[in-house]
């Protein structure tokens, strides 16, 4: 259901949607690693590998690094921080409506001031 | 000394944003406060909003439409698709920012909220209050990949150390 997210947060629960890529993320929240490190735990091929992590780097959750030929892959931490504002967003929303709701429940339980 | 389960298989069946409030007022009070337009509108919205709620049609399939005018980013409309009505127990809504029409835009001040959130609100009698248990969740994402995501969130907080103390209090707050 595309339609349903931001473009950039479906691309991103997407990429999450295959266990080998949720694996690999896990692991490069450890550190990075370069490819070779990342495909070992899997058994499976190096292009395989490399395909996972263009589907997670298009997702903006993973980038190369410059350090040499081996380019270690890293979590962006902006990624997760997006994630963190919208939750800490619908918080606050909620939070500042409850406080509200709590004044309108109080209004409405006291006694009528004719009675 | 009994098995920990495993934190990723804790979080997969826990919903991704869940608040709970005890509110001071008998259960048919709470539930009307929340399913009529008038009273509605008195109290949702973010600080300092102004909420108006100017179409609803309560029942499944039915719509709220509503603006809220916010200091800091003037006029912004929202709506609710209900999908479960349980007086006085059980509200279900989809809910997302609108336009003026009613029909469904990407949040206009922020880049990464989701498009449509699905909302649970279960409300359950506490001696003479109403304790109230809201959850949300993105449509079209499923539970295994919010959960990843928030796993992932944890681990880094985990592995780096520091810089999420924000994340840290949320979660703490979510968890409750």
């Amino acid at each position: 259901m595309d339609i349903n997210l931001a473009p950039q947060l479906d691309r991103r629960f997407a990429a999450l949607a295959d266990p080998v890529r949720r694996a690999i993320l896990t692991r490069l929240a450890q550190g990075e690693a370069t490819v070779g490190e990342l495909g070992k735990p899997f058994g499976i091929s190096q292009p395989a590998i490399s395909k996972h992590l263009k589907v997670l780097e298009m997702a903006g959750l993973i980038e190369a690094g410059q350090a040499g030929a081996a380019r270690p892959r890293r979590l962006k931490p902006e990624a997760l921080r997006e994630t963190e504002q919208w939750l800490a967003g619908l918080h606050a929303l909620w939070v500042d409506s409850f406080d509200r709701l709590d004044a309108v429940l109080a209004q409405l339980q006291q006694p009528d001031p004719q009675g | 000394m009994s098995a920990q389960m495993p934190a990723s298989d804790q979080s997969s069946t826990a919903p991704v944003f869940t608040i709970v409030r005890r509110f001071a007022a008998p259960r048919p009070l709470v539930w009307r406060a929340w399913t009529e337009a008038g009273l509605l509108g008195a109290w949702f919205g973010p600080k300092g909003a102004k909420t108006t709620v100017l179409s609803q049609d309560l029942r499944p399939g039915g719509r709220l439409h509503g603006r809220m005018e916010i200091a800091e980013h003037g006029v912004v409309h929202f709506r609710f698709v209900y999908r479960e009505i349980a007086a006085p127990e059980r509200l279900v809504w989809v809910h997302s920012f609108a336009d003026a029409a009613g029909e469904v835009v990407s949040a206009p001040f922020l880049d990464a909220w989701p498009r449509e959130l699905v909302t649970t609100v279960h409300f359950e009698e506490a001696a003479a209050a109403t304790r109230v248990t809201l959850t949300s969740e993105p449509l079209g994402a499923s539970a295994a990949e919010i959960a990843a995501f928030i796993d992932l969130m944890q681990g880094m907080e985990a592995g780096w150390g520091g810089g999420f103390e924000t994340l840290d209090g949320l979660l703490a707050k979510l968890g409750g």
